[in-house]
């Protein structure tokens, strides 16, 4: 006789007669109520508030100063925006996708599909503008790599402070991935410091960057105009010396002989670079060089 | 911080206890420092570089972070949560109507756009065109509290010798 | 920027006069809807030097401060939620439609309900405070129930299999409490799954069904179930499910929804007990036994007996159309006191089975 089937009880057999193995398995989920377990665990009741809860240990207050950025964006730059890209009778463009085969082998049967035409990875449709997807900025990712690091880990520690020194928000170490021989660069060394900013500090460090920070730079031309994913982000540097002229930094000096430099990554939700640069300008970020499909004549400086 | 004839001294000394040698000198000539829990070990100096490394992993640390929760009476959380709730509504509203607003503008866009065609195509073709490079003017400014009271210099003159 | 102040610039909200907005042809407010006299005052118009009345020490109220400015914007913060209540009144008065969500709108920011509902007994509601006829305080209870005993529940018999071993699946949408008043020493709320010896178990639990959607109460009818899924079935080589307890055509009320034993003696007949209970009593060295009690929303009147106690629940739920809305669990194993239950109720001895059973010992 067979002691146990499927997941029938038999009377007649305990668990351990069974010889069940010990182990935990996840049982299919019956119902509809999605459970967390922070709220049932008694182990920190703080948790069990919402966040916007002053009694939340997470709870922040953030709308304490005015937001004059976001303001700005509201009440200026985004109506003139959807002036801007607005356009008549437009349709979706497809981005580059992925091919079939042709089936001309018996061997395409399973194979996956072709790489896009023109580009190594998929590209989203480009839809049609609309008032719910006016361009604005979304984050601004910065990434600094000390490449002194390698031999003293100090630097590292140091541009991560300097970061939070700029940005007021706590920012990540980042490690190497990889042996790179002829760098002298291991797996694992801590190598510098990458912070994602949204919303008040974003809004924060833009103002500070085209109002105190570019003003300063000598012989500062802007960002190029060849920068860009092609998905919409802009990117560009920040030189060591051009990082002494952040505020934060430059009331301090005694405690920063060494400032490093980052990269910056602005990420927007337009759809393009080009609408990204016109979107950057209105914050007052300059932009200097050719850009890609605007004839010399029509460029606006 | 004990040093070598100390610590000979305290050796002597609980000798002196157990009653070995004359206790009576040694005790009234000896800072007596034999306390529990004190440091004997020389302390430890560090280079300023190393000093700004240890300031700096301190002020990075989540210990730094974490304000106390703040203790408020059963009335003022009430009140507390009051406000929070208002805010939250009246953003809510802001947006709401700003979406609106932005939506009524688009249409009026494509509307005027639409009668253009069908009034004069020629307008038409240049109005719909698609405006790249398209460029803010750098005399914009986020707006501030308190502008400067010559806000642009227009009559800046390039210089010649450059 | 536009801030809350302009918005509200034309209603002013001093001290004085902070009274929440109400429909024009409510007579009587319901009592509810006020806070306490006590705390009203502090609450509204801020603490005063005397410190916040909700704490019991003369040290701390003494001591206590409450946060600056906290009464400019609660002011502010007051007058723009008054004025939106007023605005769905208007709009509740003007057509009928969605009344009950609109009402509930209206006085979700109350802060005297708030208060009201955030420190006083939820599950033994004082009417006076916490009353489950304004849909209001349903929804505050909805809220506060799917923020943690609703995840419980569904957590408990999902964990000890009582889905799908009774019912194949379940939408909880009536919070269920259960206690046993009889005994002394228990006399607590039974939180879902909890091991409950057969001396607490011996009489009929006390159920609470706080019914939270917009029903008829005078009409809709519940049917209380308690199943046991662990009974050994020797003659099969398996569990059958067997009925504890059973009640049908309950009417409950918003406020006054505690079937307890006493009600049950006093009631006039309109409750029929399908049939009457029986206690947990487990042989020893079976496994433990689950005890579910399920609660349905009954679309007719139910009149029939049961007159065995082996019981098919899902055939029962399919042919009187039942809509399990409410559940609650408890479990029971041997113990001493259950020889003592056996013979209360005249019951045969207890079998005592090995404790490894089947073909292969355990080495």
């Amino acid at each position: 006789m067979r002691l146990t089937v499927g997941g029938a009880r038999f009377f007649s057999s305990t668990r351990a007669a069974a010889g069940k193995a010990g182990c935990n398995t996840v049982a299919p989920v019956h119902h509809t109520v999605k459970i967390d377990k922070n709220r049932l665990s008694p182990r920190f009741p703080g948790l069990q508030h919402s966040k916007l809860d002053i009694r939340h240990p997470g709870y922040k207050p953030t709308s304490t100063y005015q937001d004059r950025v976001a303001e700005y964006y509201s009440n200026s730059v985004q109506s003139d925006l959807l002036l801007i890209n607005a356009q008549h009778g437009e349709s979706r463009q497809p981005g580059y996708k992925r091919r079939e085969w042709d089936g001309s082998s018996p061997f395409h049967l399973n194979r996956s599909l072709r790489k896009p035409k023109g580009s190594d990875a998929e590209t989203p449709d480009i839809k049609p503008h609309s008032a719910a997807n006016v361009p604005k900025i979304e984050a601004i990712h910065i990434n600094c790599y000390v490449e002194q690091a390698k031999d003293n880990v100090n630097h590292a520690i140091s541009a991560l402070v300097q970061l939070q020194q700029i940005t007021g928000v706590k920012p990540k170490p980042i490690y190497s991935k990889t042996n790179v021989l002829h760098w002298r660069v291991r797996a694992g060394y801590q190598m510098g410091a990458s912070v994602v900013l949204k919303g008040r500090p974003m809004h924060q460090f833009i103002a500070t960057l085209t109002e105190v920070v570019f003003p300063r730079i000598r012989m500062f031309k802007g960002v190029s105009n060849k920068s860009g994913d092609t998905l919409g982000d802009i990117q560009f540097g920040l030189r060591p010396d051009d990082v002494k002229f952040f505020p934060e930094i430059e009331q301090n000096q005694d405690n920063w002989s060494k400032t490093y430099g980052f990269h910056v990554n602005v990420v927007t939700s337009a759809q393009t670079d080009a609408e990204a640069r016109t979107l950057l300008s209105a914050y007052g970020i300059p932009f200097y060089g050719s850009e890609k499909g605007v004839k010399p004549e029509n460029v606006e400086y | 911080m004990l040093t070598f004839p100390i610590k000979s001294q305290i050796a002597t000394l609980s000798r002196a206890v157990n009653g070995s040698t004359n206790t009576k000198y040694l005790i009234s000539s000896l800072p007596l420092q034999f306390a529990r829990g004190k440091r004997t070990k020389r302390t430890v100096t560090v280079s300023a570089g190393t000093q700004r490394i240890i300031t700096q992993l301190s002020v990075i640390s989540a210990r730094k972070k974490v304000p106390r929760v703040l203790k408020l009476s059963n009335e003022d959380l009430i009140r507390h949560d009051t406000v929070q709730r208002a805010w939250t509504l009246f953003q809510r509203e802001k947006r709401q109507q700003q979406d609106e607003q932005l939506s009524k503008q688009y249409d009026s866009i494509i509307n005027a756009l639409e009668d253009l065609k069908a009034v004069a195509p020629e307008l038409y073709a240049v109005a719909n065109k698609k405006e790249k490079g398209k460029r803010f003017p750098l005399e914009a400014r986020i707006p501030v509290d308190y502008p400067p009271n010559k806000i642009w210099y227009y009559d800046v003159a390039k210089d010649e010798s450059k | 920027m536009a801030t809350v102040a302009e918005s509200t610039s034309s209603v002013s909200a001093k001290s004085a006069d902070k009274t929440w907005a109400k429909p024009s042809n409510l007579e009587n407010e319901p009592r509810a809807f006020k806070a306490p006299s006590k705390y009203r005052s502090s609450l509204l118009n801020g603490v005063s030097k005397e410190g916040p009345p909700s704490l019991s020490s003369k040290k701390f109220k003494l001591r206590y401060n409450s946060p600056s400015g906290l009464q400019d914007a609660f002011d502010v913060s007051y007058a723009y939620l008054r004025d939106k209540s007023q605005e769905l009144y208007n709009k509740i008065e003007s057509s009928n439609e969605n009344k009950t969500q609109l009402e509930i709108e209206a006085q979700i920011n109350n802060p005297e309900v708030r208060f009201n509902f955030a420190y006083n007994d939820k599950l033994e509601n004082d009417p006076q405070y916490i009353d489950y006829e304004q849909p209001v305080y349903r929804e505050l209870l909805k809220q506060d129930w799917e923020s943690k005993d609703q995840m419980l529940l569904m957590q408990r018999l999902e964990q000890l299999h009582a889905i799908p071993d009774t019912l194949p699946t379940f939408e909880p949408k009536v919070p269920v409490s259960l206690k046993f008043l009889n005994h002394t020493t228990v006399n607590r709320w039974i939180e879902p799954g909890t091991v409950l010896s057969s001396n607490v178990t011996a009489y009929p639990p006390s159920i609470k069904i706080q019914e939270l959607e917009q029903v008829d109460t005078k009409t809709q009818l519940y049917t209380v179930l308690i199943v046991n899924p662990d009974v050994a079935d020797i003659a099969n080589n398996t569990y059958k499910t067997q009925i504890s307890w059973g009640l049908s055509n309950v009417k409950l009320e918003y406020n006054d929804n505690f079937i307890t034993p006493r009600r049950l003696l006093e009631d006039d007949g309109s409750i029929n007990e399908l049939i009457d209970y029986l206690p947990p009593v487990p042989e020893k060295n079976l496994p433990t036994q689950r005890f579910v009690v399920w609660v349905f929303r009954q679309p007719a009147p139910i009149n029939v007996k049961l007159t065995e106690r082996d019981f098919n629940i899902r055939e029962f739920v399919k042919v009187n159309s039942l809509n399990a809305v409410g559940a609650h669990m408890w479990r029971s194993t041997w113990d001493l006191n259950v020889s003592k239950v056996r013979e209360l109720y005249g019951l045969p001895k207890g079998t005592v089975f090995h404790k490894v059973r089947g073909e292969k010992r355990m080495k």
